[in-house]
């Protein structure tokens, strides 16, 4: 069964039950998705939520093992996680200080994070993007490459 | 005219206002004056404003950045998409340290591991995580990462641990802290003009101030193992320049 994320090469990709794909590149540990409502930030936590709630696993296209979505309700089990994609929608809203200083300590694992605010993930402006459609697949768009920032 | 616009008094605006009096005459540059004391990223914008009520057509503003990372009140990256805005409107040009935060600079400069892997006091720890973090910063490479000879040096130094501007800074403290003379690099105002001065200051004019011939002898000509000893402040930065996250740079310390 193919993973939706691979570790090694650091790459989400996907197809929803809609046939829309995702193919999500990250150059770092930390990516920090910003932009407008309706861009498809919650569509990729909800249609991943499915995937991993999907009981069927003989039939399920996709493992997601490896990705952890972080709830309101379950943000504390962030602290728990080992070598996962952990992904926070709504950030602004979800995680408080403790969290932001453990998520900027932790090495082991990796994140996506959607917020609308600046929250102090201690990030350079080469982990910043957006999520953009490219004919029915969605791809994040770096706005900075610097050397020197990585 | 050069505008050289720095977050606060610590090292880095020690530092380019003497790459900026090196390299370019004095009339050539001003260091703009912080807004405030303490200074802090979220003063830039107003410094920003500040010079560019008085620019002429093909002046240009250096930014210079001690860490390039967002905070809970300040994004680097929306700053420096309004500063391309405002300096276009302005016709003037503008520049940004490449560099991820100011310490990474003195951590990927060769010179620096060579002199402190032949000290009789060198910590195995600091060596293995130096030599991996100078492989990273100028490869490009992001070190801050469960590599073992990171944990290790957390494992040593727990504050390195917070995040990578802090393990550099941490880092760069234990390295530069036995090195015999005015090596020592640390986040303090006027830290390169005092402790860290071997680093960008002419030999002869520290020997002169700071010595007395014993300290000379013991330190400068016994004991110095600096590539530029007895040199000049041009060929340190000249150097530091070659040998460092520099030599991939567009644009070289001589140059801006």
């Amino acid at each position: 069964m193919k993973q939706c994320y691979n570790w090694e090469n650091n790459i989400l990709d996907f197809i929803d039950i809609n046939s829309n794909r995702y193919l999500l590149s990250f150059k770092g540990n930390k990516t920090v998705v910003q932009g407008k409502s309706g861009t498809g930030k919650t569509l990729i936590c909800t249609m991943l939520t499915n995937i991993i709630d999907d009981d069927n696993v003989i039939l399920r296209p996709y493992s997601a093992d490896n990705i952890f979505i972080a709830s309101k309700k379950d943000v504390d089990k962030v602290f728990e996680q080992s070598k996962k994609l952990i992904i926070i929608d709504r950030a602004e809203f979800i995680l408080n200080q403790q969290l932001v200083t453990f998520i900027n300590q932790d090495r082991i694992n990796r994140y996506l994070i959607f917020s609308r605010k600046p929250i102090g993930l201690a990030v350079s402006p080469n982990y910043f993007a957006t999520l953009y459609n490219n004919n029915g697949c969605l791809q994040l768009n770096y706005e900075f490459d610097e050397v020197g920032w990585n | 005219m050069l505008y050289i616009i720095t977050e606060d008094e610590n090292s880095a605006r020690d530092f380019f206002e003497c790459v900026a009096y090196t390299f370019k005459n004095s009339n050539e540059f001003t260091l703009v004056p912080l807004i405030t004391k303490n200074g802090g990223n979220t003063t830039l914008k107003e410094q920003v404003k500040s010079v560019l009520r008085y620019v002429n057509y093909g002046d240009k503003i250096m930014i210079v950045f001690d860490n390039i990372e967002d905070t809970t009140n300040f994004v680097p990256a929306e700053f420096i998409k309004w500063l391309g805005i405002k300096c276009k409107e302005a016709n003037v040009n503008y520049r940004i340290t490449k560099y991820y935060c100011f310490e990474e600079l003195y951590l990927s400069y060769d010179e620096l591991i060579d002199m402190y892997v032949h000290l009789d006091k060198a910590n195995k720890c600091v060596v293995e995580a130096l030599k991996y973090v100078h492989y990273c910063i100028n490869n490009n490479i992001n070190y801050f990462n469960d590599d073992s000879r990171i944990q290790n040096f957390v494992n040593m130094r727990k504050e390195a641990g917070v995040n990578r501007e802090h393990f550099a800074l941490q880092l760069l403290i234990k390295a530069t802290e036995i090195i015999n003379g005015y090596f020592r690099i640390i986040k303090q105002t006027g830290a390169l003009k005092n402790q860290g001065k071997c680093w960008i200051e002419t030999c002869n004019d520290i020997q002169r101030d700071m010595m007395n011939e014993h300290k000379v002898h013991n330190i400068c000509v016994k004991n110095c193992l600096y590539c530029c000893k007895n040199k000049d402040t041009k060929d340190k930065l000249i150097d530091l320049n070659n040998r460092s996250l520099f030599r991939k740079s567009k644009i070289q310390l001589y140059q801006i």
